[in-house]
């Protein structure tokens, strides 16, 4: 005790009275850690035994009285009212029943089509489960948006268009990806317009979100996305590559060659991969013009569409460059490009290969090779 | 004697799901939520059909068709497939492999109650 | 005599405790940066769905590397766990590394593999490969096996398989490695959701001495019940989920495991691929990249994730132990001396001012300015200088201290994502975490005073030479 109050009464030297006072914060701040980690863990076991119990009660309910219909008109309004007042129940039992119930929901109506997804949709909205994704759409917190978000879209949720469109100029780039996806979702006629709009470059992965909700999206009106290709934002112009891509749309392939000259290198080489993709005979000359000014990740590029394309005219020329290349990624592209095209070309250019092609010969190999 | 069907499906929502449609329309449901635990019911007992995601944690895809195929029980027994990829690519693979039929999820619980029954049915007949 | 003496105690009194006070000081820091960090990636990945890409063909590709040296008894289940991650463009390489027993007999006949013509490019020297094999079974096109000859380090069978890699990024890690089957969707993300090039991602290693096992599947995760595994957890925990986390924060980060990496592949042949030489080949590529990158002046991020995807086994007898952490040390201290001149160089901005020299601070010298501080009390407790209590005083505060880093990055563990089912568990982690420093602590520094004492003392002599033992190098900041 004498000696607490020495540290005090400040006799001891400012350095041990700092290092006792920190010693003594840690280990309190020590035990507050060890005591948080448990109750940490109480809490969410807790949680988690009562997210259980609420799963199973509400896939009981929806095993027993929804998921046995064959078709709508199967189930009469006073069954249908019948197991939504049992849901409304274990709805307003509390938050997180609530919450389960609108994760099931979701999730079945995701996962489910025909008409048991539409006795799902039904039950979702005449359980005015909507007001709680539309609350979230309100929310200033970017996650919880995203989340109501998704919920609209999952749920084919047309009535909330409008509050969609009021976060397509959020500033969370996050939110505003989410939304497009929503109006792709929702099959809104202007979600491609108001997507291109969209100043600040979109990273690969919200392309790639973006190019997956157009893609699975049944029965949406798809446009020529040779639109997109003239955009400012260059990552637009990569979206609007993977979509003709995926959509094959030939009639940019003119529109792709207008632009090729104006892009940097890094959307050259997709121009280029596309052009191969798209099979596009008509590009094949001014794919070999260009040739000589592209670096040479560019140059491999163009020799593998030029093998894509296959159409017999460039063989000569992706046969020199096999022969005469010095780099490594441009004779395996070449030799690539060679096996792509019918059999014969591959055994014709392996039978004027000499001694010292050991490279060459060793690719026509692998290329040719089943296995491989 | 009802017919047995092996459910293997990762999410744990669609293997309820399945097994409380599929037992009211008078099947016997065993489950199984991941590759390994599929072969090992596979290994033990017959199967009618096996209705299998082909998504599944630790052995997947055309590996888990061609092990699946391998068992002594369930060799000669139809696979569905009920599965959310579906580049064309890989539907023609999944078909070459010797499964009976692809069904892309989302799918109609209708149609693939339909598609089980309709097989069980046509091989009653068959026999 | 006098002024001498005084000179000493003061150095000891006064500087030690002010280098001390830093340390702890940048921990604290290290504390708030991953916390934030932490969080901001959970909230992303709770609310911004990933299974979408799982079916995308526009992911980028990735070939999975895994040197294989005499791994006769678990390659099967470790490549049967490769073949079947969750992602739609992917390659697995096996590299075996001129094993003398059977592995590559049992890949064969389990895999159906036959002799390719597959063509290896030699872009990075290394010993000269054997043969390359295919499966004749389509069920396992994604699988390319490697037969070469030694080399006498995962280094050398690593580059192998980069050669023969064919996509834009490689994963690489070990045979004895259990690998998340989300891994590769997962590690993917910062390279296509950043706008930066990202060059490398690393992610949480973890301890499987006591875990559940089932098929190279890990069933349930455990807490080792070992003496020394149950340590090296702790220590594990803190330098992945503190240090690591918040190093990437600040674009800082300078070592990815050699357990689980991403790497870039067009940066990393840039650089010219793992040195078969270095004793910590890991974090020489790193320092290696990110000198190739400020040298070139392109921009460039070093990722981390705070997930655990990748349960290794770890050394639970002494001897490989004391031969793992003595290596660490002797590879730590050489690859600070071959990247020197970033040193305090302000071209190589954080990685040159503040990771760089943290590294040769509190990483490398902390533990002989912590030898030189015992051996220096001991001296004065011996020509009794000492005024007891300050010494007590002066113990409390450093342990403490540490005692509740520790305890805090448990805590980060259970908010990043709840390994361990039961209370237990994390009860018998936090009693580790309160005796650690007397009981494991003395160990490691020990191991690592011993490192150093090799470095320095055959330098020159011991520099090519490298023996290959059962666990390889799966680095953690040594604290």
């Amino acid at each position: 005790m004498n000696q607490l109050n020495a540290v005090v009464n400040h006799n001891y030297p400012e350095i041990i009275r700092f290092a006792a006072f920190v010693a003594i914060i840690s280990a309190i701040l020590t035990f507050c850690t060890i005591a948080v980690i448990f109750v940490n863990r109480v809490i969410k076991k807790r949680r988690q035994k009562i997210q259980k119990m609420a799963d199973e009660a509400i896939l009981e309910t929806l095993g027993e009285r929804i998921f046995i219909y064959d078709s709508v008109s199967d189930i009469s309004e006073k069954e249908l009212s019948k197991t939504l007042s049992i849901l409304d129940v274990l709805k307003n039992k509390n938050k997180i029943f609530r919450k389960s119930m609108i994760r099931l929901l979701v999730y079945f109506q995701t996962n489910l089509t025909g008409s048991v997804g539409r006795i799902v949709n039904a039950t979702y909205s005449r359980l005015k489960l909507r007001q709680f994704s539309l609350k979230k759409l309100q929310s200033p917190l970017w996650f919880l948006k995203t989340q109501g978000l998704t919920e609209v879209q999952r749920m084919k949720d047309v009535m909330s268009l409008l509050e969609v469109y009021k976060l397509v100029n959020d500033k969370n780039q996050d939110v505003r990806v989410a939304s497009y996806i929503a109006l792709v979702r929702l099959r809104a006629r202007d979600c491609f317009e108001v997507m291109s709009k969209e100043r600040e470059e979109l990273s690969e992965w919200q392309q790639m979100m973006l190019v997956e909700g157009i893609f699975n999206t049944i029965g949406l009106t798809i446009p020529s996305f040779k639109t997109f290709l003239r955009s400012e934002n260059r990552s637009l112009v990569l979206l609007g590559i993977k979509l003709i891509v995926d959509y094959r749309q030939l009639d940019a392939i003119q529109e792709l060659l207008a632009v090729i000259n104006a892009q940097d290198d890094f959307i050259r080489l997709r121009i280029i991969e596309a052009l191969g993709a798209l099979n596009a005979e008509e590009a094949e000359s001014s794919l070999r013009n260009r040739y000589q000014l592209e670096p040479v990740k560019n140059k491999a590029a163009i020799l593998i569409s030029l093998g894509l394309i296959a159409s017999g005219n460039s063989v000569d020329f992706i046969r020199q460059k096999f022969m005469e290349a010095e780099d490594f990624l441009i004779i395996k592209s070449a030799a690539a490009a060679i096996t792509s095209h019918p059999p014969v070309v591959a055994y014709e250019v392996k039978n004027e290969l000499q001694e010292e092609h050991a490279v060459q010969k060793g690719l026509i190999n692998h290329f040719t090779e089943a296995l491989n | 004697m009802k017919n047995k069907v092996l459910i293997v499906d990762h999410e744990l929502l669609i293997n309820k799901l399945l097994e409380s449609r599929l037992t009211k329309e008078g099947f016997k449901v065993d489950k199984a939520l991941d590759g390994i635990s599929a072969l090992r019911k596979a290994q033990l007992k017959k199967y009618d059909i096996i209705l299998a995601d082909i998504m599944v944690p630790n052995i997947a895809g055309l590996e888990l068709i061609a092990e699946l195929k391998k068992t002594r029980h369930n060799s000669e027994t139809p696979i569905f497939v009920l599965t959310a990829l579906a580049s064309d690519e890989l539907v023609v693979d999944v078909l070459e492999a010797g499964v009976k039929d692809y069904i892309v999820k989302p799918f109609s619980l209708n149609v693939v109650v339909a598609k089980l029954k309709q097989f069980i049915l046509s091989d009653l007949t068959a026999a | 005599m006098d002024t001498l003496s005084i000179w000493i105690s003061l150095i000891f009194e006064q500087a030690i405790f002010y280098y001390s006070v830093l340390i702890m000081f940048s921990y604290l820091t290290l504390v708030i940066l991953s916390v934030i960090e932490i969080r901001k990636y959970n909230l992303r990945c709770w609310y911004i769905n990933h299974s979408a890409l799982l079916n995308s063909q526009h992911v980028p590709g990735i070939s999975v590397i895994a040197p294989a040296f005499n791994e006769s008894g678990t390659v099967i289940n470790g490549v049967h766990t490769l073949l079947s991650l969750n992602y739609p463009k992917y390659e697995v390489i096996i590299v075996n590394d001129g094993s003398t027993d059977d592995t590559l007999q049992k890949l064969i006949d389990e895999y159906e593999l036959a002799e390719s013509s597959y063509y290896y490019h030699e872009e990075i020297k290394t010993q000269p490969v054997k043969g390359i094999y295919k499966s004749k079974n389509p069920v396992y096109s994604k699988l390319i096996v490697i037969d070469k000859h030694n080399g006498k380090s995962k280094a050398d069978a690593s580059n192998a398989g980069i050669n023969a890699s064919s996509y834009p990024l490689f994963l690489c890690t070990d045979m004895d490695c259990i690998l998340h089957k989300d891994t590769l969707i997962k590690m993917v993300r910062p390279f296509v959701e950043e706008k930066t090039r990202v060059i490398a991602t690393g992610s949480v290693i973890r301890i499987s001495n006591s875990c559940e096992v089932e098929n190279g599947y890990l069933k349930k995760v455990k807490v080792p019940n070992k003496f020394l595994p149950l340590f090296q957890e702790l220590e594990y925990i803190r330098a992945f989920l503190l240090g690591r986390m918040a190093w990437s924060k600040i674009n800082g980060l300078m070592l990815v495991s050699g357990g689980i990496g991403l790497f870039d592949k067009e940066v990393v042949l840039s650089a010219g691929g793992y040195d078969h030489k270095s004793f910590g080949e890991d974090m020489e590529l790193i320092g290696r990249m990110r000198v190739w990158m400020e040298d070139h002046k392109e921009k460039y991020l070093v990722t981390y994730i705070p997930e655990s995807l990748c349960w290794t086994e770890v050394p639970s007898s002494l001897r490989i132990f004391a031969r793992q952490r003595t290596r660490w040390t002797k590879g730590l201290a050489q690859t600070l001396w071959i990247h020197r001149k970033v040193f305090f160089n302000p071209k190589y901005k954080v990685f040159g001012l503040l990771t760089f020299p943290y590294w040769v601070f509190f990483e490398w010298l902390a533990p002989l300015i912590e030898a030189g501080g015992i051996i220096f009390y001991i001296y004065l407790a011996i020509t009794g200088q000492i005024t007891w209590i300050y010494a007590l005083i002066l113990l409390a505060f450093v342990y403490s201290f540490s005692v509740m880093i520790t305890i805090m990055a448990i805590l980060w563990d259970e908010v990043a994502g709840m390994k361990y089912e039961k209370k237990r568990e994390v009860f018998k982690l936090c009693l580790a975490a309160i005796v650690e420093p007397f009981v494991y602590h003395p160990l490691v520094l020990f191991f690592s005073l011993r490192g150093n004492f090799y470095f320095f003392s055959n330098r020159k002599l011991n520099w090519g030479e490298m023996t290959r033992i059962g666990f390889k190098k799966k680095k953690v900041a040594i604290d």
